[in-house]
Order: C-alpha cells, then structure tokens, then sequence
C-alpha cells in the first residue's frame, strides 16, 4: 500500500474530496457546538423541578383604594376555601415560576462572602399548597407566621432553606438550629426542603431559596390554590375566577394558571430551541451522508475501469478494499480535524457570550468516530456494488 | 417525453431521488424560515404613504450626554404646541397606557392596552372600522369620555356584537363606545417602536385629550434630564419630560414645508428660551423608513441567523449538485443508449432537467411544509411578542420557494451539461 500513489489518486479527484472534507469540517463544527447547547438546554429543563401539580397561582390586583386589602385578601382565602375543590389556600410573594422576586444578600464567613438567594414570604400552608416534604426539620406553625397587620419592625426569625442553599452554607452539616443573616437580620433554619427554585427559576440565583414566615398581603395579593381533585385543575381556574370577581371589591386577576403551565411558559423557549438544535443535528448528518454519497458514488463510476485494471493485474480484493477505504478515511479524517479545530474557537464564543460549557472531548471524538464510520460505510456499500461485477463488465464498462 | 417515463427514471435511481428531495426541502425549510422572519421584521407597513408621512423629534436633550442620542419622543409642551402648526395637515399624538375595562353588567374586569391619541391616528395608519367612526378633533378637544374598541377587546366586552353607543367602564370611568376596528396588524408596529416593536396594536383607543384629564398614564417611556420637581402625573405635564410621539401627514409638499418652516421657528423661539442646548439640527422630520432605521428594528441576530441559513442552502444545493454528477455518470449507459436510437442532445437535457424539476417540486412542497413548522418553533422561542413576526405569511416563503428552485436549476446546469455535451457514446458489447 503506497502512500504516495494515494495522495496521487486523492489529488486527481481533489475537487470532489476537498467538497467532501469541508462539509464534514462544518458538519462537526456545528454538530460539536449544537451538542454543547442542546445539552445545556436539557439541563436547564431538567434542573427546573417539577412543582405544584395540583396548584394553581392567582395574582390579584385590587382597584380601589381605601379598603383593608390585607381584610380583603382574607376574605378571598376563605371564599376560595368554601370551593369544594380546594383545601388548602396559601398567600405566597411570589409565586413560583412567576418571575421577578424578592432577593436577599445573606453573609458568611463574617461578612467576607456573600450569596444572593430568592426569597417566598409565605404562610404555614406553603408547603402543602405546593406538595412539597421538608427532608429535614419542620414547617412554621401559624403562631410563628408575621401577620400582614403586624407593625413594620416585626420580623420573622426563623426560616426554611433550600438543600442547594444548605450545602453551599454549611457542606455536609445539618443546618438545623443554625442561623443565617444578611446585614440587618439573623434567622434560625427550622427545616430544610427539595426541591424549590426562586421563582425566577432562569437565573443561578434562583438555585438558592429560601422561606420567611410573613404576609404581604396589599394591592397586590398572590395566593396559591391547591386542589384535592387533580382532573379538574382545568376547569378550577374559571371557578377561582368566578368567586374572586362575585366579591365586593373590584379587583383584577393579573393570572390565573395552573402552576405547571407556568413552568411551561418559561421553558417553551428552551424546549424550542432544543427542538430546533436537533433538527439542525438531523439536517447536517442529511447533508454529510449526501456528500459522501455523491463524492463516493462518483468516485467509484470515474474509477471503476481502473480499479478492474488493478484486480486484473492481480490485486487482490482485499488490497483494493484496504486502499480505497483508506483514502477516504483519510479525507474524512482532515475533515474531522479542520472541524475541531474550527468547533475550539466557535466554543470560545459560547462560552464566554452565553455561558455554556465546552463539550467534553469524549463526544468530540465520538462524533469523529461517527463521521469515520458514516464515510466507510457508505465506501464499503459502494465496494460491494463494484465487485459485483464480472472483471470483463468492469474493464470494457 | 411521459410522465411515468420520468417517475421511472427517479425510481431506478431511488436513493439519490430521495436523497436530492430531502437536502432541498432541508435548505428550503431553514431558508425560508430565516427569510420569513426577516421579511417582516424588515418590512415597512408604511411604504406605501412614506412620502408624505413624518415623525417628528425635537433635540431638547442634555448637551452632556451622548450627542450621537436623539430623544425619540417629545415633551407635552412641545407635542401640543406643534398640533398648533398642522393646519390642513392630519396629526396623531399619541401615547401608550394600559386600562381596567369591565362591562357595567359584569363583575368580570380585563386589563387591556391603550393607546391614547388624536383622532388624525386612525387615517394616517389605514385602521379600517366594522362598526362606527372615529372621535372628532372637537369632542377631542373638549375630552369627551368616548373610546373605540379594537376587535379583540368587542369580542371581550360585548361578544363581538356592535358595541356603538354601549357604556364601558374603563379605570372606573364610564365611556361610550363610538367605533369598533376591522382586524388592525401592523408589523412591526411603526407608530410606536418603543417598548415592543412587535406586540400586537392596541385594544382600546381614547381620545388623547381625555387621557389627560382623566391621569391616564403612561405606560412606555417618560424621560427627562433636567431636575425639575415632580408629585404627580399633572407636573409632567409642565415638566421638559418626554414620552409623547407625534407623526404627522401632509397632503402637498408645500404643506410639508410650511410646517417645518413653523417647526424652525418654534424651536428657534425656544432656543431663546433657553432650550435647545445641544447647538446643532434641533429637529427633524423622519419617514416611516428612516424611522424604522433609526431604530434598528431588525435586530443582529435574525440578520445572522438568515446568512446562516443561506450559507446552509448553498450546502444542500452543493450537496445536490454531487449527487447528480454521481447519477448521471452511473446512467451514462442508459443515456447514451437514448443517443443512439436518435435523441438529440437537446432531448435528453430536456429530459434530465424534467427529472431534476419533479425532484425540485417535491422538494419545494416539502420545505414548505417544513418552513411553517420552523416558523411555529420561532415563535415559541422568540415569545409571544414575536407571533406576528413568526405568522405565516405566504410573499417571503414563496420568495424563498423561487430563489430556491433557482438555485436548483443552477446547480444542475453543471452536470447536465456535462452529460449531455460528452462528444462519444459510451455503448460497448
């Protein structure tokens, strides 16, 4: 097997090879960057917890002005609660999936770091409302909630975290008992729940929650509605509606969806854009396997006569079979090669534009490997199509 | 030359029939997604009358700030004294707001987009209405609570039924309902491309006077750089802050001159005043394009996202174009046997790109297909602010369909050609 006689068949036809080279040099440039992407929306997804079931999110906005909204918002709550659908009603700022929220810069290390974690002002039917079981400690009694009509200089001491703002706080300790503060306030963990994200679940600082025990209740007013009869989630909202606009004060439902719908909403970006990356993956593996097809498909017809010169000279089938498939292979490899060295820098940008990581070098020689064995493939498929044919067919073809 | 002697043809060679289909409803498809998104957000509903439409700025701002700024809105002293110098000429000053609508028989209310303006506003954007007219300037100027609905918001309040002359409370004010819209699109939406050039028009149009009496307020942008006090919605009205925009439309071009004569002066006259501080143009007259262009509607990723997929549509037709020099060499046989019984080469060119034209149409019909699903996959990852840009609309992706068979046709040529011309014919035995 001559190297040189090779590159002297690969430069006769260095046209279509060179086609071929560089579609499979865009084809693992793109596929190497649109995995990377394509797997870190999955994660985005997958990381967002699958919350409230059975519980949809009302925001009201009261129009008038001089009425006690926190009296008004209570008895909303019970009126929602004659529903016989519903059984818990819990006020809750904000709600989950609803965007926006409150932050709060919590010290350690005696001031030397700080961390911004999302905070829910919640009551003691929070947790029940969402479905969701504390791992560790216990949930606030009603004796322990600041009521909305408290004074201003009443604040909650104790709180719930997150187990995400657990193990960056205190590693592998129990939180239980030990006390966080920002710059005005120190809490006391009482529990420790998982799963729960801020309610703007898109942003690294909504991985870290917590939970204070307070009202707020005012012309603004969100609630969560948790129903006992999840097939009718459907049709709950329209009844919510129904009873909050028979109250006497006017008011606005700013929203009024099922919980998961919200969680929807704010994916349906990344799921479509993970929808569209693997229809851009499909599109070029489309595209290599036609330029292969065609590159190699008209390589064998322009060679055919040449090729049977040589088996009619006594090289065997074997040879033959070795020495094509090693030209291409060598084609396809300086693809492969210009492709990762073109996906390096492409991967720079995303990462230092949006953040995602680089794809690990495994799957970069996966895809290697895929294009190499796409490229044999349809060389040996069309090697098998040649030998086929009688010696005598291929020399007067 | 039969049409089953074609589909024959393709059948013998069945992959690379099917493998041309789907490389050029693949390029189609993500082509004429790109383009059609590009299309409308690049478009001007307002080419038709630019001629004798403008926008008009006034440079009040700080002669601190970045010069290459201009302040895209006018202040309430300016845009009501400018009303003044129209004459003939039609005027919309308007600005945008959000309301509490509820029927007076319902306990139901809904927060609906407004757009307080001028009644000039309806001409001059080509609003066509089912039920009604607009307000007139007079009952305009003397803040008659009326309010023209748009048909989403009929349908909301009175079931799409004709609403002239019912009551409708909107902030907790009673209004009357004189008009109702047509459909009214218009993407984007060049009267205000402020907060969202792509959301939808507006629900509820009051008269711009009334607005003010009733504090209705404003819901896009009020800036400002001076210090000037403020403690309610009434200051600003005093106040040098901007957040009104006034388009105006004259009926000659002398009409447009004796306006930016009267423009001159005022903005002189104020520079006496004090203002104007910047020193240099103090006012322009914009039209729909320039505006559009000042702005920078079409944003950087659609322009980049539509040179991709044109990059990738030379591909696939690359791609078919070496899949046709590989079919055409495997039938050179069968072809040269065409040649032999008397076929001029004419005929088999006309033959092959027959072939190529089923395969381009079965193409074409599939990228379309594929192009509507795209389209419906941009909206959802854009928002729904971008559902009007994401529409199905038939002009750019049968524009794309075109350009793409055009492509097709060039990649052939080549291969065609070449089959064709060869000077001997290859039968042997």
């Amino acid at each position: 097997m001559n190297i040189k006689t090779m590159m002297k068949f690969i430069h006769y036809r260095k046209l279509p090879f060179a086609m071929m080279a560089f579609i499979i040099a865009l084809a693992v440039m793109v596929l190497v960057n649109a995995l990377a992407v394509l797997l870190k929306t999955h994660q985005d997804i997958e990381q967002t917890p699958y919350l409230g079931a059975n519980t949809v999110a009302l925001w009201v906005k009261y129009l008038e002005d001089g009425v006690d909204h926190s009296a008004q918002a209570q008895a909303d709550r019970d009126a929602l609660l004659s529903l016989p659908d519903v059984d818990v009603v819990s006020f809750a700022t904000p709600t989950p999936y609803g965007g926006g929220g409150p932050e709060m810069t919590l010290e350690r290390g005696n001031g030397q770091d700080e961390i911004t974690v999302s905070v829910f002002y919640a009551d003691e039917y929070f947790l029940p409302a969402l479905d969701i079981e504390l791992v560790a400690g216990r949930n606030f009694n009603a004796s322990e909630v600041v009521p909305a009509t408290a004074e201003d200089a009443l604040q909650p001491t104790l709180v719930i975290i997150n187990q995400t703002l657990a193990s960056k706080l205190f590693g592998d300790d129990s939180p239980l008992g030990k006390t966080i503060q920002n710059a005005a306030q120190s809490y006391t963990v009482i529990g420790v729940l998982d799963p729960l994200v801020g309610a703007n679940f898109k942003a690294q600082r909504g991985k870290f929650t917590l939970v204070l025990p307070q009202q707020k209740l005012g012309k603004w007013t969100s609630m969560l509605v948790h129903t006992n009869n999840p097939q009718s989630i459907q049709s709950l909202s329209q009844k919510l509606a129904d009873v909050i606009y028979a109250q006497p004060v006017k008011r606005l439902l700013t929203r009024n969806e099922p919980l998961l719908a919200q969680r929807s909403l704010g994916l349906q970006k990344e799921m479509a854009l993970g929808a569209i990356l693997k229809a851009v993956i499909m599109a070029f593996l489309l595209v290599v396997f036609a330029a292969v097809w065609g590159v190699v498909k008209f390589n064998f017809v322009a060679r055919k006569k040449s090729m049977g010169i040589a088996r009619a000279l006594g090289l065997s089938a074997n040879r033959q079979m070795a020495m094509v498939t090693l030209e291409f292979s060598l084609v396809c490899l300086a693809g492969v090669l210009i492709g990762t060295l073109l996906s390096v820098f492409f991967a720079n940008w995303l990462n230092e534009a949006f953040a995602i990581a680089r794809v690990s070098n495994w799957l970069m020689l996966l895809i290697g490997i895929t294009m190499l064995v796409l490229v044999n493939l349809v060389v040996q498929f069309h090697l098998a199509q040649t030998q086929k044919s009688s010696l005598a067919d291929i020399i007067y073809h | 030359m039969r049409l089953s002697t074609l589909v024959c043809n393709l059948k013998s060679q069945s992959l690379v029939s099917v493998l041309v289909v789907l490389l050029i409803a693949t390029g189609l498809g993500a082509f004429g997604t790109t383009y059609s998104v590009y299309h409308i957000m690049s478009s001007n509903p307002m080419s038709d009358v630019q001629h004798d439409t403008r926008y008009v700025t006034i440079d009040d701002w700080s002669p601190d700030k970045d010069l290459q700024w201009t302040p895209p809105l006018l202040s309430y002293q300016d845009g009501t004294a400018l009303l003044q110098f129209l004459g003939a000429s039609k005027g919309a000053l308007t600005y945008d707001s959000k309301l509490v609508a509820q029927h007076p028989n319902s306990s139901y209310v809904y927060e609906l987009t407004t757009r307080a303006t001028t009644p000039d506003f309806f001409s001059i954007f080509h609003t066509q209405f089912k039920y009604g007219a607009p307000w007139s300037f007079e009952e305009d100027v003397n803040r008659t609570a009326v309010v023209v609905l748009s048909s989403h918001a009929n349908k909301v309040l009175f079931d799409s039924s004709d609403s002239v002359g019912q009551l409708v409370y909107l902030d907790g004010k009673v209004y009357t309902v004189v008009g109702v819209l047509t459909e009214f699109e218009m993407t984007p939406k060049v009267y205000d491309l402020h907060v969202d050039p792509y959301a939808a028009t507006e629900d509820l149009y009051i008269p711009f006077h009334t607005a003010i009496e009733h504090d209705v307020l404003p819901h896009g942008r009020l800036l400002g750089w001076r210090d000037e006090p403020m403690s309610g919605f009434r200051d600003v009205l005093t106040t040098s802050m901007i957040w009104l925009q006034l388009w105006v439309q004259f009926d000659s071009k002398q009409d447009m001159e004796a306006f930016n004569t009267a423009l001159a002066g005022y903005t002189e006259q104020q520079s006496l005043k004090g203002r104007m501080l910047r020193g240099h143009k103090q006012f322009e007259l914009l039209s729909s394009a320039q505006w559009l262009e000042r702005n920078q509607v079409v944003n950087g990723d659609s322009k980049l996202l539509l040179m991709l997929a044109i990059v990738f549509l030379v591909i696939c037709l690359v791609c078919v174009s070496a899949l046709l020099f590989a079919s055409y060499a495997t039938r050179r046989r069968a072809l040269s046997v065409y040649r032999a019984l008397g076929a001029s080469k004419r005929y088999v060119s006309s033959m092959l790109f027959a072939e190529l034209t089923l395969l381009a149409l079965g193409g074409c019909v599939l990228g379309m297909l594929l192009t509507a699903l795209g389209l419906s996959y941009m909206e959802k990852l854009y928002g729904s602010s971008y559902q009007q840009v994401a529409s199905l609309d038939l002009t750019p992706i049968v524009i794309a369909a075109v350009c793409c068979l055009f492509g097709v046709i060039l990649a052939s040529v080549l291969p065609i050609s070449q089959c064709c011309h060869s000077k001997s014919i290859y039968i042997r035995r």
